[in-house]
């Protein structure tokens, strides 16, 4: 049994997954533009919250999971149907029957468990979405929006990744969309979702969220040598590195993918300024990968410059006064 | 969006093997591109994986030489820790802990091996032995120690 279901591979496993279910649906949204109608834009220094055995801080640059689909639904006007199981023989059940409907089905699953993915894949990470559009006997057809073809999943396999366990465990979470409409002016959700942005980015009342968080943690990368020894300082440079580059398409990809849809956001609400700001965050996005090369250098122990923590807390505040001013300026311009 | 297909570069690793990044060209507009990955994660990786390939291989001659159970090797090769490996198996972390004692391991129940087993996706007899070669060395590979599901 198979559903007819165009593969569209994205940059980030989330967003991507969201833009392909509304398209089956009929619903003409790109990788950007979900990203940018659900917000998705973020910067946020959480060094209460312990990441792996090594007690990283967690250092986000992007919505938390599942805020995304939340915003999207909303905004567009998309109900979905969204569950989670405790139960695994059910869960499956639950997929197997909306697949019988003719529904493709996304899941959330870990992604250390999914045999089809390479090797260099496999960390423990449980907040990676997928879609599953038919079944052939024991094996799931999968569109895994990373990868560039769709693949195949044993049952055993595919029940073992929605139910790996850790942090954020998926729980067999299952959603798909149940009622699209045929038409929606993005203007709205488009103004909407700029607007949340420039909150996020600009005004919540907290020194480690938005452009203020990144003023913080460029404090704190600059003490991290006299605190943490050589050692555990070029660890947690590497540490921000990965969370910079790989945890979905990385800070400097969101960066870019936020200017593609600036870009499209010109267009939709036919303000020109919008355009500019496009080209000023992709230099921005520009500046972010030097600051993630420069990083993994000196996680790696090459030495580039003289006192390299201090040489990347300036591009952190570089970038934190540059996107400040884009968001203020993306700010006046939505409010005319 | 144009979407250009660029050849993976050798040496670079499978999983950058046509990655779709957004990525501004040369007048500054952004556009879909899959290529194979950046310099800086790349190094990352490799600092990321040597250090899990070094606590492998540690583990796997602990396991050698009898001073941790064959247990405490599959965990660590799994990129798990006593906490992940207590929710897997719905044990407490204390008992798992235990359990990574050779001379407790030694005694455990077939019912318990085999909830371990189910876990890592091993057999009794893997769970319960060691691989005869030891894990590729630090730097040598930038994949997880153990195959696991076969990725």
């Amino acid at each position: 049994m198979q559903i007819p279901f165009t593969h569209l591979q994205g940059a980030h496993c989330e967003t991507a997954t969201i833009a392909s279910l509304l398209q089956h649906r009929g619903l003409i949204v790109n990788e950007p533009q979900v990203f940018g109608i659900g917000s998705g834009f973020f910067f946020a220094y959480l060094p209460f919250i312990k990441v792996s055995d090594q007690k990283f801080p967690l250092v986000s640059f992007r919505a938390p999971p599942g805020s995304i689909l939340k915003k999207v639904g909303k905004r567009l006007g998309v109900r979905f149907h969204d569950v989670t199981f405790t139960d695994e023989g059910r869960a499956m059940d639950a997929l197997d029957r909306s697949l019988d409907q003719g529904i493709p089905t996304a899941l959330q699953t870990g992604v250390y468990w999914l045999p089809y993915l390479p090797g260099a894949f496999r960390f423990h990470f449980n907040a990676h979405n997928i879609i599953v559009y038919g079944r052939e006997g024991d094996e799931y057809l999968v569109s895994d929006p990373v990868l560039a073809e769709p693949v195949r999943c044993t049952r055993a396999d595919l029940q073992r990744a929605r139910f790996s366990r850790g942090d954020m465990a998926p729980k067999g979470r299952l959603y798909y969309p149940l009622d699209v409409p045929a038409q929606v002016d993005l203007k709205g959700p488009v103004r909407q979702g700029l607007k949340d942005a420039c909150f996020n980015m600009l005004k919540i009342p907290v020194p480690l969220i938005g452009v203020r968080g990144m003023r913080r943690l460029a404090g704190v990368v600059e003490g991290w040598p006299a605190r943490l020894g050589p050692e555990k300082a070029a660890l947690n440079v590497g540490h921000l590195v990965l969370l910079l580059e790989e945890i979905g398409t990385g800070g400097a990809g969101f960066r870019f993918m936020y200017g593609a849809f600036l870009r499209d956001a010109a267009r939709i609400l036919d303000l020109e300024g919008l355009a500019d700001a496009s080209q000023r965050l992709t230099a921005v996005g520009d500046r972010w990968r030097e600051f993630a090369l420069l990083a993994s250098r000196t996680c790696k122990g090459r030495k580039v410059v003289e006192n390299p923590y201090g040489h990347l807390a300036n591009i952190l505040r570089e970038c934190a006064d540059r996107e400040e001013a884009i968001f203020k300026d993306i700010r006046a311009l939505i409010r005319q | 969006m144009s979407i250009e297909d660029r050849v993976t570069r050798p040496g670079t690793p499978e999983r950058w093997s046509r990655i779709l990044t957004y990525k501004p060209d040369a007048d500054g507009t952004v556009q879909s591109v899959r290529d194979d990955g950046f310099e800086d994660s790349n190094l990352v990786h490799e600092v990321a994986w040597s250090l899990i390939h070094r606590n492998a291989l540690d583990a796997w001659n602990e396991a050698k030489a009898g001073r941790r159970s064959t247990l405490h090797y599959h965990m660590t090769a799994n990129l798990l820790n006593p906490d992940m490996l207590a929710q897997l198996v719905g044990m407490w972390r204390w008992r798992v802990r235990r359990h990574l004692r050779p001379e407790v391991f030694a005694g455990l129940s077939s019912a318990l091996l085999q909830k371990y087993a189910w876990a890592l996706r091993l057999t009794v007899e893997e769970l319960t032995s060691l691989p005869a070669q030891p894990p590729p060395a630090p730097g040598e590979s930038n994949n997880p120690p153990s195959p696991g599901t076969g990725g």
